[in-house]
């Protein structure tokens, strides 16, 4: 029976931390970390996220800022409110909530934010150094976060943190990555694949995703397909993270991993929800206290 | 059964043809491409022989096809200022279309940070963060194509190399052994192609186990004669990505060439397997930033 992966106790672990960070910050230099949101149009999903990422702010002594933008802005005003936070000092992070309407080329908008303050990490510039970097081990990777001006993508940021956390030792792993969207599957991939023994990456095309899964001593389940992954699918003691989000057809969250089945066979899982989902908001709130304690150590405040 | 060669000189040859007509084209509009390279010295022999290998393969292409080409020799406790100094002077120079920084430096320089200053209109082996970024986000080849993003060399050659093969590598199960910088690009495409993709290295657990399963296997790790016989499935697709110097100073690739061949389908020599079309490639790519950077429609030569 698996050890379920408390990411919700993790994540609040992490903003507590976060939380003396940012009280730290205010007491020796009176500087405020700022995270500015920017929600285009009226998705009832995103404002929810939005509205969960202010609050996480709230929690932690960051100064979140709302922007509501209506659905039918044009790219220039979203490019020319993006320039004026770029500008703004009180500003450390800046977020853009995906997805956009079909009018906004979403690179263009991801690239004018400044990497700087780019604490998603979905800036073209953050998602290269992702990609050439290479570290001995996850420690450095994790806690080495001042001394290199790069931002994570905040959901796989959080995975590895677990992983971090949990002591799950990833280096002679074969790890399983199912989906290869830019947000969490490539991301990822590169992120581990010089600190594991080996790692696969597997997506619709696959042909035998039940043999390929089976081999994984880790496995990431980022396809966006509920069920996807059932107990016979999984090697005994395998790790399983989930990080699926979707809708059941009761309107449950469910996850990609069928829970009931894999948790008998797992040694350790993350459940839906509760897992992998808080990670994100609180890896974003780190990064922009990163962000603020970089801008300290570049201008030397 | 013993393999097929694949002579990465051969297919070069017929792509050379179709560069050299947009060479000419190229002139009558008075366009010039011309190409700077970067080389550091290196402590290790290996490394910088490798690196020496290639140099002299870029220049004896460039002389043979009449494209301006000079290159730039730093000693190795070269600044990363000075380096950085001298892209910036070659961003500016009109008669360079394209720069080339060789893979590797001293470990005392920032090769990503020094890459990232070559212009992005002369990039010709995509190390600039937006060339970068747009490469590992397109979603496959097509989009790289379509939107003409700067595909790395070593990886442009084995898309042109398999494609001019029939090779395809949607749902076959790719392994690379090697992840280091040479090997990213190729996982990039692999992964594009909408292959399964295992990456491993020389210190994989069971690496056998993963290579046996491998219809198409890369090796890039510079570890002469990793991959023997015994690793190989029967009918496996090799490339051979290494390039080393042997003790006895022959230029070998990391694949035992005598025992897989017994069992791969196909297989790369090495030399004059991917080696030829990566220089090839260079010469492609650097045609299309010329035409690029001075307007002028690029019609892709692979995927036409």
């Amino acid at each position: 029976m698996a050890k379920i992966i408390d990411g919700k106790k993790i994540s609040e672990e992490i903003l507590k931390e976060v939380s003396g960070g940012v009280t730290n910050l205010k007491k020796e230099k009176g500087i405020v970390p700022g995270l500015a949101t920017i929600l285009v149009g009226e998705d009832p999903a995103s404002k929810v996220y939005v509205g969960a990422k202010i609050k996480a702010c709230e929690k932690t002594g960051i100064n979140g800022i709302k922007y509501q933008l209506p659905k039918d802005v044009s790219e220039e005003e979203l490019l020319k409110k993006l320039e004026e936070l770029n500008n703004d000092d009180s500003v450390h992070g800046i977020l853009v909530q995906l997805p956009l309407p079909e009018n906004i080329n979403i690179s263009e908008v991801v690239n004018t934010i400044s990497p700087e303050k780019d604490v998603d990490g979905f800036h073209f510039l953050n998602i290269s150094q992702l990609y050439w970097s290479s570290e001995a081990d996850l420690k450095t990777e994790l806690r080495d976060t001042l001394s290199k001006d790069m931002f994570k993508p905040c959901t796989p940021y959080g995975i590895v943190e677990l992983l971090y956390r949990y002591n799950i030792d990833i280096r002679n792993a074969a790890v399983v990555v199912v989906g290869r969207s830019n947000v969490i599957g490539k991301p990822i991939a590169y992120l581990l694949v010089d600190k594991v023994s080996s790692l696969t990456i597997c997506h619709s095309y696959t042909k035998n995703l039940f043999e390929v899964v089976k081999r994984g001593d880790i496995i990431i389940a980022a396809a966006g397909k509920p069920k996807l992954i059932t107990g016979d699918m999984v090697k005994e003691g395998a790790v399983v993270i989930d990080v699926g989000i979707n809708r059941s057809p009761e309107g449950k969250i469910v996850g990609d991993v069928d829970f009931d089945s894999v948790k008998e066979k797992a040694s350790y899982i993350t459940p839906v929800p509760g897992g992998v989902g808080p990670m994100t908001i609180a890896m974003l709130l780190r990064n922009t206290l990163d962000s603020a304690l970089r801008k300290v150590r570049r201008l030397n405040l | 059964m013993a393999a097929k060669m694949i002579y990465g000189e051969e297919v070069a040859r017929g792509i050379l043809g179709a560069i050299e007509r947009d060479i000419s084209e190229l002139r009558e509009k008075d366009v010039f491409p011309g190409l700077a390279t970067i080389l550091v010295d290196n402590d290790e022999p290996s490394k910088i022989g490798s690196s020496m290998i290639f140099l002299k393969k870029i220049e004896t292409l460039f002389k043979h096809m009449n494209v301006y080409f000079e290159s730039h020799l730093r000693p190795k406790d070269v600044s990363e200022y000075e380096l950085i100094g001298l892209i910036h002077a070659l961003n500016d120079d009109p008669k360079i279309t394209g720069i080339l920084l060789i893979y590797p430096v001293p470990d005392h320089l920032d090769f990503t940070n020094t890459g990232y200053q070559i212009n992005k209109l002369k990039d010709v082996d995509g190390l600039n963060w937006l060339n970068n970024g747009s490469f590992v986000s397109a979603k496959d080849i097509e989009e790289m194509q379509k939107r003409n993003i700067v595909i790395p060399c070593a990886a442009l050659g084995i898309l042109q190399i398999l494609n001019h093969m029939g090779i395809t590598l949607q749902g076959e199960n790719v392994t690379i052994v090697g992840r280091g910088w040479c090997a990213r690009p190729i996982i990039t495409i692999s992964i594009a192609s909408d292959a399964t993709v295992t990456i491993c290295s020389s210190k994989t657990r069971n690496l056998k186990d993963e290579t046996q399963r491998a219809d198409i296997l890369f090796s890039v790790t510079g570890k002469p004669k990793l991959i023997t016989g015994d690793m190989v499935k029967e009918g496996a697709v090799v490339i051979d990505v290494g390039i080393n110097r042997s003790p006895e100073g022959k230029i070998v690739g990391d694949v035992d060439f005598d025992s897989v061949k017994e069992k791969a389908s196909y297989i790369t020599p090495v030399p004059g397997g991917i080696g030829p079309m990566t220089v090839t490639m260079l010469l492609k790519n650097l045609i299309e930033l010329t035409k690029k950077s001075n307007q002028i429609h690029i019609d892709s030569i692979l995927y036409s």
